[in-house]
């Protein structure tokens, strides 16, 4: 007879740093050794089921349960037998974890017996309980064998017990890692876990190597003497009848009033609030809402529609600026519940890009909103209105990349702190990689050789642990809700965050799972958005509607051709500015293009450059084909969006919009070979039923399938567009109120505040400084062209003790404000003079403000506390320019004089050294040498190595750009200098100026301790 | 008037250091391993003018070696301590009245300021003791107190401190050279007894034992051996110490003749604890330190303590702590459980082991042999694979059909078995 073996009690790396293999490495394992099935049982966890279920697929039967703690230690693998069971087991796990606010908990025997409906519980028969608890049929006694005598003595008792409560016995190996040579990893974990070394770990360590997964055979020898043991894993397999497949999700439904039903109700909203919505309520737009709702009652969907209806509702009355973004700007019901701001069938948007029959998932629907305290109003909203158990975060699993596994496994293998720092700086952790370099060639650049034993373990474990779970975080914003009680679903823990609850599964396997996810999102330029029309109002008493700005202003437009785009939303990156004029946007929907244009998708998809060719008029707007001309018209015959390549696919292969949607997931990020070429066979047939082959065929096959990987979505462009032309619209008209409000939401953007403050100086805007006797917390505006610093910007202060001064004021002088403002800790004092910000207690400059403090920070009795004990007037001296900028830039990262630059002009080696403001002058082709603080560095992806700088001086910024073999001969000089004088032929095309530098030195003036934006 | 002599890049001990002060002068201060402050009352008489004076204290220094020494010659102490560290010339005098404008030049870091303090003088933009020096003196008392103004006092050249004269501390050393050399140890430990007598009498009188000694001994093959001794509780008695120093000498007997011996104790303060009434008598700790070394000359110092399990999976591993003398825990009352004894064999017992269908069937090794009617295992352990230790063994229990039970053990993927030893 074949011998046959059920796994049923393993672990996956899932159980956080008690394993070390995946869940896709043990079902791959299961299947070369015909193991039929098998349990994944993580601790107090069951964050690997999707990934389990989804990898098991039809390989081999995935059972699901958990090893759950329980008190004194105790640990009680659970096995799921039912649905009831996998609920129970949920609830049972989120019951100990919410208990717990730290993330520990146990379970006591009552929580057992609370849960224990459908599980199975396999035991070392101690405790008779149990089999009171879970039913005698539901009860084994479970053996490990281990080669270990201390195990086999256990094991004798446990068969001894077993016996006397006639309990079945049932064979496991407690698998930890997939194969054997994954003990040294399992040990390295569990080194990382109990945060000691392998050298001291001792007996913490594995004892041998034996945890792995064992064929049938080898598990039948090693229990010969108890065949019943193995039998009986194939028995209870087949018993364990529950999989994820039926997992029992339900959208919660929204309570709507008496003799409506959810369809009905909905309908009726938007029949209510459409008309006022469109500008022009046409048969076109009654049709199109008519088309969406029919679709969203035949998919049951009418509920998730109106819960996030409601969360928008929510915010609007209570005065949170909140806008959809992605798909769902394509449709016309979610613009007519104010989901959305983009009108999508004025703008001629495809609904089947948002939602399709054919899809057979849910639709994915985001949600922007100011990010901070107003964000968390809302996610709170949702809490209270599903309740605790009802609502919750996605998780997000963090797993081990370079850094973090360098930095981890140099510590377990008691690697000193300097070789540990090397280790870690072996990986770059921004831009570009050289596809050449190999981990082998990085190992070799941090001088480490591969030859010494010690390092060829390191390099074996840091390959092995490269994306295992490390531990569980939280979501950015993906909220999950359910009908009746999320807990039962999935378990649910505390985030480390307050009053924040997160389910243990991320946003992938909700998805996996039919789960449907609101994204509710920080966007810090929704927050400055809300920021300024409230310093508007304030400042003003003018009240500025975001939703009716006047359109197609042209300050605007010409700010957007002149590549005036500091501190705008989406504009302002390097890339943007470098395109803004080429591109030369005249109207809303050349934003909407901008916006969209500088992607992978279209770079890589070498979109970019025939767009903006034929946008300057020097190419003719060909489209692929000429049926292809409706829908590549607007731009101009090249595809940019992926509303186009859907288009596309019905127009030139008569596909379904759900196909087309179809067609664009086979080669999106998750491709695979069969479906791919499924998908192709299938467009090419149908374009040669429309009579488009040869040549043409090829062409739109080929653009259709290289931009699917990275097309952005025309809805989300205009979602972003809108929010980019609000962003910008606010800072021509009222740059004292945006300044103050961009300034008042870092960190966010491309820049820091520096330079968004003289960019903010070159427009005209004056700026004061931080003064303790105007300052508040935040900036301020004193009238339209003037703005205060606040006092959240003095590094070191905390907002507590600047609330108290602003609540103190006014004060007599520095002694004064010591006395009445306990919270200002000496540093405190001593950066607030240092600045200027004490100049206004009768100080008059820096430096007699210093003398002053220094009295006042003298301890003294009760008795002389009002004494003033400053009887000597100042004979410092005021600080020099030089000083005061230090001082500036330590004390607040802000200077508001002269740039630093400004103050080189007069060196011998500046001599010829042009200024930004020159170089548009200066003709195509002739060499340069230009000078700056270094200001952004950025090395993409698809630029193949080529990294470009952004340089600002006096007069504004300098862009580099710097060839792969100058970044590597230089490297320390290009990623860590903070002044830099470049040299190199200045490129000139279509106003776009930069230099394409060969030589470059570092300069010093004066520690500004400014550091720039790096990313890829 | 003062003098300092300064010894920039050399670190001395402080007695070497007061040697050599005390050829100059014996009124002197040592403020740090390189720094001398002397008095020049008395020398002042033997030179026409200061700058003479220090020139000829150059001199003498260079002629000891000193090369790069450096003297200042100033009316205060640390005008002259500023002048000799921080002025580069070799002798520096500075007039008397000239202090303030000598010294202004110095950055305020040479003052012996807080990090806090320094911190404050550059946010006031306080470069140098000039600029120190023109503050206010009430402004920096208000701010500092006394301590600000010794601060401002040093920096205009005022402080009047008096010198603090150095006083060697007692050291317990005595350096013995023979007339003739001995060779055999009787009339060596003589020798010792004396010199012992006297140091632990020094010892006693200054209220002090001792927790080390050193012996060094100049021998006749012009070679040097010396014996270190750490005690595990610190000794005055003469007599204890002599028979340890004759104990050592006896397990590692002298190579050559004796022509000189320097003996040296290291003062710590003595035991002051009474035993427990409640607790059986440990071995007096001086009497057990005799007995422990008695030992150790039989069966060598690497072999002899308190045996302790490691913190490992690795079988038989096990270290050797210094033998405490103190009293055994009791054992644990109440049932326990019957375990079979292993008697492990030091080192393990090279045996043949035929093996079939994995299985051991056969076992001989040096007067132990048979056939294997039972087995257990087998038995697996492995670690340290991050190391070159590392290892992966397997172990069998058998039983032979001569009736002996026994644990062997072997390599994994080895063929070379040991017998680790036999079940009692």
């Amino acid at each position: 007879m074949t011998e046959r073996y059920v796994e049923l009690h393993a672990s996956s790396a899932f159980s956080f740093l008690r394993a070390a293999s995946l869940p896709e490495e043990l079902v791959e394992r299961c299947e070369e050794l015909d193991i039929p099935a098998m349990a994944i049982l993580d601790r107090d966890n069951l964050s690997a089921a999707p990934r389990f279920f989804k990898a098991a697929a039809d390989r081999i039967r995935p059972h699901v349960g958990a090893e759950v703690t329980g008190e004194n230690n105790a640990v009680y693998p659970l096995l799921v037998k039912t649905q009831a069971g996998y609920r129970n087991l949920c609830r049972l796990i989120a019951k100990i974890k919410m208990r717990a606010e730290s993330g520990g908990g146990a379970a006591t025997l009552e929580d057992l017996a609370a849960h224990a409906a459908g599980l199975v519980c396999l035991t070392d028969a101690s405790d008779a309980r149990l089999v009171e608890i879970f039913g005698k049929e539901n009860v084994y006694a479970e053996l490990q064998r281990h080669y270990n005598r201390e195990e086999e003595r256990r094991n004798q008792a446990v068969v001894e017990r077993a016996r006397r409560f006639k309990l079945p016995l049932l064979a496991t190996n407690g698998v930890c890692y997939a194969d054997e040579d994954r003990r040294e990893l399992f040990d390295a974990l569990t080194c990382v876990r109990l945060r000691t070394t392998l050298d001291s770990a001792g007996k913490l360590l594995a004892r041998n190597s034996e945890r792995h997964l064992k064929p049938a055979a080898a598990m039948c020898r090693i229990f010969a003497d108890l065949p019943e043991a193995i039998a009986h894993t194939v028995e209870l397999s087949s018993r364990l009848e529950f999989t994820l497949a039926n997992l029992g999700y339900e959208f919660p439904e929204f309570p709507v009033p008496e003799g409506q039903t959810m369809d009905s109700y909905l309908r009726n909203l938007v029949a209510e609030m459409a008309p006022a919505r469109f500008e022009d309520y046409s048969e076109r737009v009654r049709n199109q809402i008519e088309k969406e709702l029919a679709l969203i009652e035949e998919l049951r969907l009418a509920g998730y529609f109106l819960i996030v209806w409601d969360i928008v509702r929510y915010c609007r009355e209570n005065g949170i600026l909140v806008q959809g973004r992605g798909s769902a700007a394509n449709s016309a019901v979610c613009y007519a519940l104010h989901i959305t701001a983009v009108d999508s069938v004025k703008m001629d948007l495809l609904f089947e890009r948002f939602l399709s029959k054919e899809r057979g998932e849910y639709p994915d629907i985001d949600l922007d909103l100011p990010s901070g305290d107003l964000r968390e109003q809302a996610i709170q909203y949702v809490y209270q209105r599903y309740g605790r158990l009802g609502a919750a975060m996605t998780a997000n699993v963090i797993t081990y990349r370079g850094r973090s596994a360098a930095r981890d496994l140099g510590k377990a293998l008691s690697f000193d702190e300097e070789s540990i720092a090397r280790l870690s700086r072996v990986v770059p952790h921004w831009g570009w990689q050289n596809p050449d370099e190999t981990v082998e060639r990085q190992f070799r650049k941090a001088g480490f050789s591969l030859e010494n034993p010690q390092v060829r373990k390191f390099f074996k474990l840091y390959c092995q642990i490269q994306d295992l779970p490390r531990h569980l975080g939280q979501h950015s914003g993906g909220m999950i809700v359910c009908r009746g009680q999320l807990d039962s679903i999935v378990p649910l823990q505390p985030a480390a965050m307050p009053g924040r609850v997160i389910v243990q599964w991320d946003k992938d396997d909700c998805a996996d799972m039919g789960i449907i996810k609101i994204d509710l999102l920080g966007l810090g330029m929704m927050a400055v958005l809300q920021d300024t029309q409230k310093i508007i109002h304030d400042a003003h008493g003018e009240d500025v509607d975001l939703a009716h700005l006047p359109q197609d202003c042209p300050t605007v437009y010409s700010a957007l051709r002149r590549a005036d785009t500091i501190g705008l939303f989406q504009v302002e990156s390097r890339a943007q500015m470098a395109a803004l004029p080429r591109l030369r946007p005249e109207k809303f929907y050349d934003l909407v293009v901008q916006v969209g244009i500088i992607r992978p998708g279209p770079i890589v998809g070498d979109m970019m450059h025939p767009y903006l060719r034929r946008r300057q008029g020097k190419e003719a707007p060909v489209s692929l084909h000429p049926s292809l001309d409706a829908v590549l018209k607007k731009t101009l015959g090249v595809p940019l969006f992926q509303e186009q390549l859907l288009q596309m696919a019905m127009i030139a292969s008569n596909f379904t919009g759900g196909e087309a949607e179809e067609l664009r997931r086979a080669f999106g990020f998750k491709r695979s070979e069969a479906r791919m070429s499924e998908v192709e066979v299938k467009l090419r047939k149908g374009m040669a039923e429309n009579g488009i082959v040869g040549d043409a065929q090829d062409r739109i096959v080929q653009a259709i399938t290289s931009f699917a990987l990275y097309g952005f979505p025309e809805s989300h462009a205009i979602s972003f567009a809108l929010i980019a032309y609000a962003s910008a619209w606010l800072k021509c008209h009222y740059l004292a109120a945006f300044t103050a409000a961009t300034l008042n939401n870092q960190p966010m953007g491309f820049y820091q505040p520096d330079t968004i403050i003289k960019d903010a100086q070159r427009h005209g805007l004056r700026v004061a400084p931080v003064d303790v006797t105007c300052s508040e917390w935040d900036c301020t505006v004193q009238g339209r062209s003037e703005l205060r610093l606040g006092l959240r910007y003095v590094k070191g202060l905390p907002e507590q003790a600047a609330r108290a001064v602003v609540s103190a004021r006014p004060f007599e002088s520095v002694n004064d404000l010591r006395r009445r403002v306990p919270e200002l800790t000496q540093a405190g004092m001593k950066t607030l003079a240092r600045i200027g910000a004490l100049n206004g207690l009768k100080a008059e400059h820096r430096r007699r403000a210093l003398w002053q403090v220094e009295a006042a920070l003298r301890p003294a009795g009760p008795l002389f506390a009002t004494f003033d004990g400053n009887t000597v007037e100042s004979p410092l001296k005021p600080m020099e320019i030089k000083e005061r900028l230090s001082a500036d830039y330590s004390g607040t990262g802000i200077h508001l004089g002269r740039h630093p630059l400004a103050h080189c002009r007069d060196r011998k080696e500046f001599r010829d050294i042009k200024r930004a403001i020159d170089l548009p002058g200066c003709r195509d082709g002739r060499r340069v040498k230009v000078a700056g603080a270094v200001i952004c560095r950025q090395r993409p992806g698809t630029a193949h190595g080529i990294t470009f700088f952004s340089m600002e001086d006096e007069t504004g910024i300098i862009n580099l750009v710097v060839m792969p073999d100058l970044f590597e001969r230089e490297t320390l000089l290009f990623t860590s200098e903070p002044f830099l004088i470049a040299e190199g032929v200045l490129q000139n095309q279509d106003n776009v100026v930069s230099v394409k530098v060969d030589r470059a030195e570092p300069f010093s003036f004066v520690e500004t301790g400014l550091r720039s934006h790096d990313f890829s | 008037m003062f003098a300092c002599l300064y010894f920039p890049d050399l670190s001395f001990n402080a007695a070497d250091l007061g040697r050599l002060a005390n050829e100059f002068s014996p009124l002197y201060e040592i403020p740090n391993l390189n720094t001398i402050l002397l008095s020049l009352q008395g020398l002042e008489r033997r030179h026409e003018s200061h700058a003479a004076g220090g020139e000829w204290i150059l001199r003498e220094l260079q002629m000891r070696g000193y090369a790069r020494a450096r003297v200042a010659i100033a009316s205060t102490l640390d005008v002259a301590l500023f002048a000799a560290k921080h002025r580069s010339q070799a002798v520096c005098v500075v007039p008397p009245g000239t202090e303030s404008r000598f010294l202004a030049g110095l950055p305020v870091a040479c003052l012996p300021l807080s990090p806090g303090m320094l911190e404050t003088l550059e946010s006031w933009g306080i470069r140098n003791f000039g600029e120190f020096a023109a503050l206010p003196p009430m402004g920096i008392a208000e701010r500092w107190g006394e301590e600000g103004y010794r601060l401002l006092m040093l920096a205009q050249g005022k402080s009047n401190r008096p010198l603090v004269q150095y006083l060697a501390p007692a050291t317990f050393e005595q350096r013995i050279e023979l007339e003739d050399s001995i060779e055999l140890l009787e009339p060596l430990l003589l020798v010792l007894n004396q010199a012992l007598v006297g140091l632990c009498r020094g010892l006693q009188t200054h209220t002090l034992a001792t927790d080390r000694f050193t012996l060094a001994f100049g021998l006749e093959n012009h070679l040097e051996d010396i014996r270190r001794n750490e005690l595990p509780v610190p000794i005055d008695n003469a007599k204890t110490l002599l028979k340890l120093i004759q104990l050592e000498l006896e397990a590692r007997p002298l190579r050559a003749a004796v022509k000189a011996l320097t003996i040296r104790l290291r003062p710590a303060s003595p035991r002051h604890t009474q035993n427990n009434l409640f607790l059986p008598p440990a071995p007096e700790p001086q009497q057990l330190e005799i007995t422990l070394k008695k030992i150790a000359r039989l069966v060598g110092e690497d072999r002899m303590g308190s045996p302790e399990p490691l913190d490992t999976h690795r079988p038989d591993s096990y270290r050797f702590t210094r033998f405490a003398g103190k009293p055994c825990e009791p054992l644990p009352t109440g049932p326990r459980e019957m375990r079979l004894i292993l008697r492990v064999f030091r080192p393990p017992l090279s045996a043949a082991v035929r093996m079939e269908k994995e299985r051991p069937l056969h076992l001989r090794t040096a007067g132990i042999g048979g056939k294997i009617v039972s087995f257990s295992g087998p038995w697996r352990t492995s670690g340290n694979w991050w190391t070159t230790s590392e290892w992966d063994r397997e172990e069998w229990d058998v039983c032979l059909d001569s009736g002996g039970v026994y644990r062997i053990y072997s390599e994994r993927n080895q063929s070379v078995w040991f017998v680790e030893g036999c079940y009692d």
